[in-house]
């Protein structure tokens, strides 16, 4: 490694004019000490060199020097001129663009920070009003114009009723899974006849689907209804369990109250109805 | 042996010209000039030639017009004025190209832009800093302009990268190997002091050294 090290030494000694990385910083920052030695007093003992001689970077010193040497008088011809010029371009330059003060950068900085927060604050309360609509903490009746809103976007209803298997009857609840835009109706005569007007609406949609063959596309419902009934359940696929859970509620209330009790527009035949979504295992 | 650099000028007394030049100031605009032309007007002529006065006074009128905008100190102030200068030279190279390849410019005819530029040259040959920068702006175009900005224009390495737009270690070995041609130049190698001549008069030594492939 040692004699590897002194070869390469050697070899690089051998330049003819020795210079690598740091004598080129050296060179042309004007430290380096080739430069700086006085070539009749020093020479003998430049390497390279032989007595009498100049050091080998003699001449490359004299071009730097040349090159960074004093400004002549011609670089400096025509000074009055360029200054009148350049101070009409900057006096044109401030007309258009006054220097703001930092007084005034200031206040741009602090009203840049001030729009940002209020983005920032607006985003939050935006998200936040999605993700409580979702998860069925808002009061009721913003709950539910938060979810007319929503469901448009694609942002599930949630379960506002019973939780599943928090049953205090103890009964199974008929929508473990779906959630389902209505309130659960309770088996209290005087509930039911406070049913959310969108259960009306969910119950002719329903219907209107389980008559068209209940195709999972909708394709042989009307266009109009089938979306409708798609944004109440949140989803496409959520349709099926929607009317599932709607009906199981509807057969339970109609158990206990006499059909009359409903509102109009509901199923004449509630028990028919509960009957067909047994047999088609919606329940 | 050697006189002071032009490039040795104080950044704290550009500070005081830099903002009464941002004002409008004209003692402040003169005094940026009579400090940074010379070693911008030597820059240019390496990378522009014939156009460098040309090339100079457009970098100085758009320094006037955005100044303004600049925030920075005296060193970035120099980095950022030998930036707009390269711009404007590689601008002057683009239409200095069109009007040659146009139909009827006349340069066309008369020969190359090197040639132009020796003539131009040739008029101050016997100055010492004409003979530097002819001999400088003979390398190639990149080692040329690290040389000069780090010679001429007294920026570091870092600096110079960035108005290059090359990394650090690109600009030091373009500069090392500028210097390493220019050293081999026949000009600069046989170049000697009185007392060289003397001594090589009288053993008849020629220890020219040869040119590398650098």
């Amino acid at each position: 490694m040692g004699r590897w090290f002194a070869f390469w030494r050697t070899i690089r000694a051998r330049r003819a004019d020795g210079i690598d990385l740091d004598k080129a910083d050296r060179l042309v920052s004007d430290s380096d000490p080739d430069l700086n030695s006085d070539s009749d007093l020093d020479s003998s003992s430049a390497p390279g060199s032989s007595p009498g001689s100049d050091p080998p970077l003699y001449g490359l010193g004299l071009l730097l020097a040349a090159a960074r040497a004093p400004a002549w008088a011609e670089e400096l011809a025509g000074e009055k001129e360029a200054v009148t010029r350049l101070v009409e371009a900057r006096r044109v330059a401030l007309s258009d663009h006054p220097v703001r003060s930092h007084d005034a950068q200031g206040s741009t900085a602090r009203k840049t920070v001030v729009v940002r927060l209020a983005a920032t604050l607006a985003s939050l309360l935006v998200v936040g009003a999605i993700v409580a609509a979702e998860t069925g903490s808002l009061p009721d009746p913003v709950q539910q114009r938060a979810h007319d809103l929503f469901s448009l976007l694609g942002v599930p209803a949630p379960s506002t009723g019973r939780q599943p298997g928090r049953d205090p009857s103890g009964g199974v609840d008929p929508t473990p899974t779906a959630p389902s835009p209505t309130p659960t109706p309770e088996p209290n005569p005087t509930a039911t006849g406070t049913l959310d007007p969108s259960a009306d609406q969910v119950r002719a949609l329903c219907q209107a689907w389980n008559e068209a063959g209940r195709d999972p596309n909708g394709a042989t419902m009307e266009n109009q209804a089938w979306r409708t009934l798609v944004a109440l359940a949140g989803g496409r696929a959520r349709v099926p369990g929607l009317c599932a859970a709607f009906f199981a509620a509807e057969s339970a209330t109609a158990s206990s109250v006499p059909p009359t009790s409903h509102p109009g527009g509901g199923p004449a035949n509630p028990s028919r109805t509960a009957g067909g979504n047994k047999k088609n295992g919606w329940s | 042996m050697f006189l002071d650099g032009i490039s040795a000028l104080g950044d704290d007394d550009l500070a005081d010209a830099l903002t009464a030049a941002i004002c409008g100031d004209r003692a402040g605009f003169a005094a940026l000039w009579r400090w940074l032309q010379p070693p911008l007007l030597r820059y240019l002529r390496v990378v522009a030639g014939d156009a460098a006065e040309d090339v100079a006074s457009e970098t100085w009128l758009q320094v006037a017009r955005d100044i303004g905008r600049f925030a920075g100190q005296p060193t970035a102030f120099r980095v950022w004025l030998f930036r707009i200068a390269r711009h404007r030279a590689i601008d002057e190279h683009r239409r200095a190209r069109r009007r040659r390849d146009g139909p009827r410019a006349p340069e066309a005819v008369g020969g190359t832009e090197t040639t132009a530029r020796d003539v131009a040259l040739d008029a101050l040959e016997r100055a010492d800093t004409q003979w530097a920068l002819r001999l400088i702006a003979s390398l190639a175009p990149d080692q040329a302009e690290a040389v000069m900005l780090r010679v001429v224009a007294g920026l570091d390495v870092a600096q110079t990268a960035a108005i290059l737009g090359k990394r650090p270690g690109a600009v030091r070995i373009a500069t090392m190997r500028g210097l390493r041609r220019l050293a081999a130049h026949p000009e600069v190698a046989n170049r000697r002091s009185p007392a060289g001549r003397r001594a090589w008069a009288s053993t008849g030594m020629a220890e020219a050294p040869e040119a590398e492939g650098v």
